[in-house]
């Protein structure tokens, strides 16, 4: 509580000296968010050079409007507002063609990495995850799988289960209800799993 | 309802619910195995999505953004090449020039036809005065009045006594040249006309009476021969001295053409020709009694200049 009290204020301090124009906190805010920013984008656009060019966007718009910034939310969510809206623009331009189609034939040749996946998922067994982050191939396939959601479901997911916002910051960032991020986030799982399941088969 | 319990386990993995909450789907887990089954399915599908390692932001993210910005800032700051107003603006003033510059035509144009077309007359000016209301300016008359009588001694006697009744002995200069007397009379119209018809007694005894209308040019001076009182008092009664061209050349003709008629004693006189103006004649009402003396100052534009020459034949 006390550390992300002090995150705040030092957010504050550095949103105001960068209001004036001080290059120094612009570059820090910058550096303070730039790896979590691209790491959500990345996650829902799928492509490292997108990636790149929407998280440089993202905090072009940040710089840009930062006067507009109120000051009602905090500026992490803020950030991450801008980010997921940008992105999530993005990807309804891009129309899910480049990344949503699967390489049979490559998807044939990663037979371990399908294999650990159903290992993985099925009810009798559960080996430790941290094989399943040392297995690249299945980390792909989990990647493509999510590119396979919705957008507004692979939002949820993302905020949720790989940047870890709390409900409340999703329903921010999102601008969303409450009631609303939890239903879309069960549904979000859900479907999640039932795509695993069938490249399964 | 199963919809309903899976988002409370997500909750419940995801660490959202309260306490209390935490204990009931425990409970429900421990005792409902099918519960427990989903909550596994759900737990598994977060862990696996939380595998996913973190990525860093490319290197030299920082100069990328700053770059962008400054390139943004230069963009917006640099003015236009191009100032797309500047054409409609430019376009806009040749139109202007060009309208102008036709309209500035036309009136030269209109100026040169109307000084070809306009009739080349001496057009009363119009003059206004304090009301506001407009008058034709009148013009001074000048004319000689040539009477030929074979008895001067009682016409110049007759012609005497007009002007002592009328009282203009101080607006008549008379001389005697070669047996001829000249009267130069500078009066008012009024009291011109008055004089005149205070003469018309003595026309019965003329040989001769020609009225010379004086115009600008010595040429052109208009000659009423046969010219009566009433006519002389007609053309003096016009404002300007076109009028009293056109009127004298209107009465010359008549009297020429009376002349030639059988009757010569037939009034000379027109078609149209309708103005007869009032003779202002003095009224005699008894012997102390003396005639209206019209005697008053001139003004400009209604004196009558006046010589009235008498003359044996």
């Amino acid at each position: 509580m006390n550390e992300a009290a002090s995150i705040r204020i030092d957010d504050a301090v550095l949103v105001q000296r960068c209001r004036k124009g001080d290059s120094e906190a612009t570059e820090r805010l910058i550096l303070r968010y730039q790896n979590r920013v691209y790491n959500i984008i990345y996650r829902m656009c799928g492509n490292a050079d997108d990636a790149a060019e929407l998280t440089q966007d993202t905090f072009v718009k940040v710089i840009e409007n930062i006067d507009r910034f109120a000051g009602n939310s905090t500026f992490y969510t803020w950030v991450f507002r801008i980010a997921v809206n940008l992105t999530l623009n993005f990807c309804q331009r891009r129309s899910k063609v480049a990344y949503h189609s699967i390489d049979v034939e490559q998807h044939d040749q990663n037979w371990q990495a399908t294999a650990l996946l159903k290992k993985f998922l099925s009810n009798e067994t559960s080996p430790d995850p941290a094989l399943v982050a040392q297995n690249h191939e299945l980390l792909r396939l989990l990647q493509e799988t999510l590119a396979e959601l919705d957008e507004p479901h692979r939002a949820v997911i993302v905020l949720r289960d790989i940047e870890q916002m709390t409900y409340e910051q999703i329903a921010k960032v999102l601008n969303l209800q409450m009631g609303t991020v939890k239903s879309r986030l069960n549904r979000a799982r859900c479907n999640l799993r039932d795509l695993l399941e069938k490249r399964l088969k | 309802m199963k919809d309903n319990i899976d988002e409370f386990l997500n909750a419940y993995i995801d660490g959202e619910l309260t306490q209390r909450q935490q204990i009931e789907i425990q409970r429900l887990i421990k005792h409902d195995e099918q519960v427990a089954k989903r909550l596994n399915r759900l737990q598994k599908s977060k862990m696996l999505v939380a595998s996913l390692p973190r990525l860093d932001a490319p290197a030299g993210m920082v100069d990328r953004i700053m770059t962008a910005l400054e390139t943004k800032a230069i963009l917006e700051h640099q003015p236009a090449i191009v100032n797309p107003h500047a054409g409609a603006a430019y376009l806009f003033a040749r139109k202007l020039v060009t309208a102008a510059a036709m309209i500035t035509l036309m009136a030269i144009l209109a100026v040169v036809v109307y000084t070809i077309l306009a009739p080349n007359s001496e057009t009363p000016t119009i003059a206004t005065n304090g009301t506001a209301t407009v008058a034709l300016a009148t013009e001074d008359f000048y004319g000689r009045l040539e009477l030929t009588t074979a008895n001067l001694a009682a016409s110049n006697a007759v012609l005497a006594r007009a002007i002592e009744s009328q009282g203009l002995e101080n607006s008549v200069e008379a001389q005697t040249v070669n047996g001829q007397n000249t009267y130069n009379l500078t009066c008012s119209r009024a009291g011109a006309k008055a004089l005149i018809a205070r003469l018309s007694g003595i026309w019965k005894n003329l040989d001769a009476a020609t009225l010379v209308l004086q115009t600008d040019t010595f040429a052109k001076d208009v000659a009423v021969n046969t010219v009566t009182a009433e006519q002389i008092a007609q053309i003096i009664d016009k404002d300007t001295l076109n009028e009293r061209i056109d009127v004298a050349n209107e009465l010359a003709a008549a009297n020429k053409l009376a002349k030639l008629m059988p009757n010569e004693n037939m009034l000379p006189g027109m078609p149209n020709h309708t103005i007869i103006p009032t003779l202002v004649m003095p009224v005699l009402t008894g012997d102390n009694a003396s005639p209206t003396k019209v005697a008053a100052p001139a003004k400009p534009g209604e004196r009558v200049n006046l010589t009235i020459i008498l003359r044996t034949p």
